[in-house]
């Protein structure tokens, strides 16, 4: 009961990509996460950088918030849509 | 390859100061700006590059965010000449080497001769020379269809001549005609007459009456195979049917005996160089020639003049039309000083031998050669005495050979 609690709450494109079997970052715009080894992390359909640092970094998602955590991170190139962050990643969570 | 599209495009590395960095960031890629390297260096401060273009979006976006932006560094190639931008005759210059570049590269400065085996190149580019084809030309001046009919028509010895332009080299490729077979007239009456004194070892008449058999002794000039032949009549026949005119062929070996001398002053002039020597220069541009000198005469009375031409090649091989060119005029004494016997006589030998083989001719061979040397008034003389054996038959036109006796007596018993 408390885990349906804590599960956000779905839009109506996001509930529509997941009847239909359709592709939630084409359909429902969500971000897309691309992790190459633990060096390279790509992400697309992203809102935002909300903080910046070479151990931590926040990314807006939309209906949550990407934690990146690693040494030496950096922002390696950044377009509306797209981001590509660098460094050794160690840890990477839903907030 | 991206480093180098970075290079050509120009970059630049601003550093950013602001409370809202992550507000500037993402305003940037809002924008769509193109920028890269995001490094944090402290809590308020970050570094990033972006295009040289880009530069006068981040220094608006960085007053909308409150942010002060600063240049750090400058990378690429527009930066690199931005430098140049007051230094106007430099740009001259560059507008001036690509201007000449341009012109100069219509202009012929090699011709290379190909295809050619027995008519030199020399022969070739003095014929283009005398209708205007040289180092220096216009290259889209040249009617090449035009030139390929003159030079076929000025030299016989070519078939084909092609002339081809790439760039500043010209390439004359040609093929040169098949010589004509040498062709005996043999409708004009001939004798073979003997080239030399021997004994006849070998006869084989193809054509004529023969004078001469196998072991005779002949004389030089005397007629060996007449073409003048007396027509045999029938065994029962009064009638005289007279002589025929043919063209006598055949060949005839003989031994020969061949004496030759040749001679020699002991006492000799040599050069003796003073050490006293003039240097003039030259350069030789597209054929013409640039004198460094004045005209005027060499103050020695006798000197040896030494050209040395200095050329430079490039690496495929082909010749620039620039040229050094170098003479040196050596003052030298004449000293009479004695030959080495030894060594003279060795030489006069070795030319004796050649004359020998070439009045042989390559078919001839040498059986026995015999040399004897001695020393008549300051001369050193060498003869030679060889044995040989070689084709001494040789065509000759019948009005100018001397008429056979046996013939000449049947003639006028004919008359």
């Amino acid at each position: 009961m408390e885990s349906k609690e804590k599960r956000r709450k779905e839009g109506l494109l996001e509930k529509a990509s997941v009847l239909l079997d359709l592709p939630g970052d084409t359909v429902a715009g969500l971000p897309c996460l691309e992790l190459i080894g633990d060096r390279e992390l790509r992400m697309e359909n992203y809102r935002g950088i909300l903080s910046c640092s070479k151990e931590e970094i926040h990314v807006d998602g939309g209906k949550w918030v990407l934690r990146i955590q690693g040494q030496d991170l950096e922002i390696r190139a950044m377009r509306e849509r797209e981001l590509l962050i660098t460094g050794w990643l160690d840890r990477i969570e839903l907030m | 390859m991206k480093w180098l599209i970075l290079f050509l495009r120009g970059t630049v590395t601003v550093v950013v100061t602001g409370a809202d960095l992550e507000r500037f960031i993402n305003s940037c890629a809002k924008a769509n700006l193109l920028f890269w390297a995001v490094d944090w260096r402290e809590p308020f401060t970050v570094a990033l590059t972006v295009t040289r273009r880009g530069v006068q979006t981040v220094r608006q976006i960085g007053t909308r965010c409150q942010c002060t932006v600063v240049e750090e560094k400058r990378n690429g190639l527009p930066f690199f000449l931005t430098r140049f931008r007051k230094r106007y005759a430099l740009l001259v210059g560059v507008g001036l080497f690509i201007l000449s570049l341009c012109v100069f590269s219509r202009f012929v400065f090699v011709i290379d001769v190909e295809g050619n085996e027995r008519v030199s190149s020399a022969e070739i580019l003095s014929q283009l020379r005398q209708y205007g084809v040289k180092p220096g030309v216009y290259g889209p001046s040249i009617d090449r269809r035009e030139l390929a009919n003159q030079m076929l028509l000025g030299m016989r010895e070519l078939s084909f001549f092609s002339l081809n332009l790439h760039g500043t080299r010209a390439e004359v490729i040609v093929r040169e005609r098949a010589p004509k077979p040498e062709l005996v007239d043999e409708s004009k009456p001939t004798n073979v007459v003997s080239t030399a004194t021997g004994i006849i070892t070998n006869l084989e008449v193809r054509k004529g009456d023969p004078l001469v058999k196998k072991g005779d002794t002949v004389m030089e000039g005397e007629i060996l195979i007449s073409g003048l032949i007396d027509i045999q009549e029938a065994a029962y026949s009064n009638a005289d049917l007279g002589t025929s005119l043919v063209h006598a062929q055949g060949r005839v070996d003989a031994r020969t005996w061949r004496t030759l001398k040749a001679k020699i002053p002991l006492l000799a002039q040599v050069k003796q160089p003073t050490g006293e020597e003039e240097s003039r220069w030259a350069v030789n541009l597209l054929g013409n020639r640039v004198k460094f000198y004045r005209n005027g005469g060499i103050s020695f009375s006798k000197y040896d003049k030494i050209t040395t031409t200095k050329t430079w090649v490039l690496s495929d091989g082909s010749i620039l039309p620039i040229s050094l060119e170098k003479e040196t005029f050596r003052q030298y004494e004449l000293l009479d000083e004695e030959l080495e016997v030894e060594a003279a006589e060795v030489m006069l030998r070795e030319a004796l031998l050649n004359n020998l083989r070439a009045y042989i001719g390559e078919e001839g061979e040498i059986l026995r050669t015999d040399f004897v040397s001695r020393q008549v008034d300051g001369f050193l003389e060498v003869t030679l005495l060889a044995e040989c054996s070689e084709q001494i038959g040789q065509m000759v036109l019948l009005e100018a050979s001397p008429q056979p006796e046996r013939l000449e007596s049947g003639t006028v018993n004919t008359q």
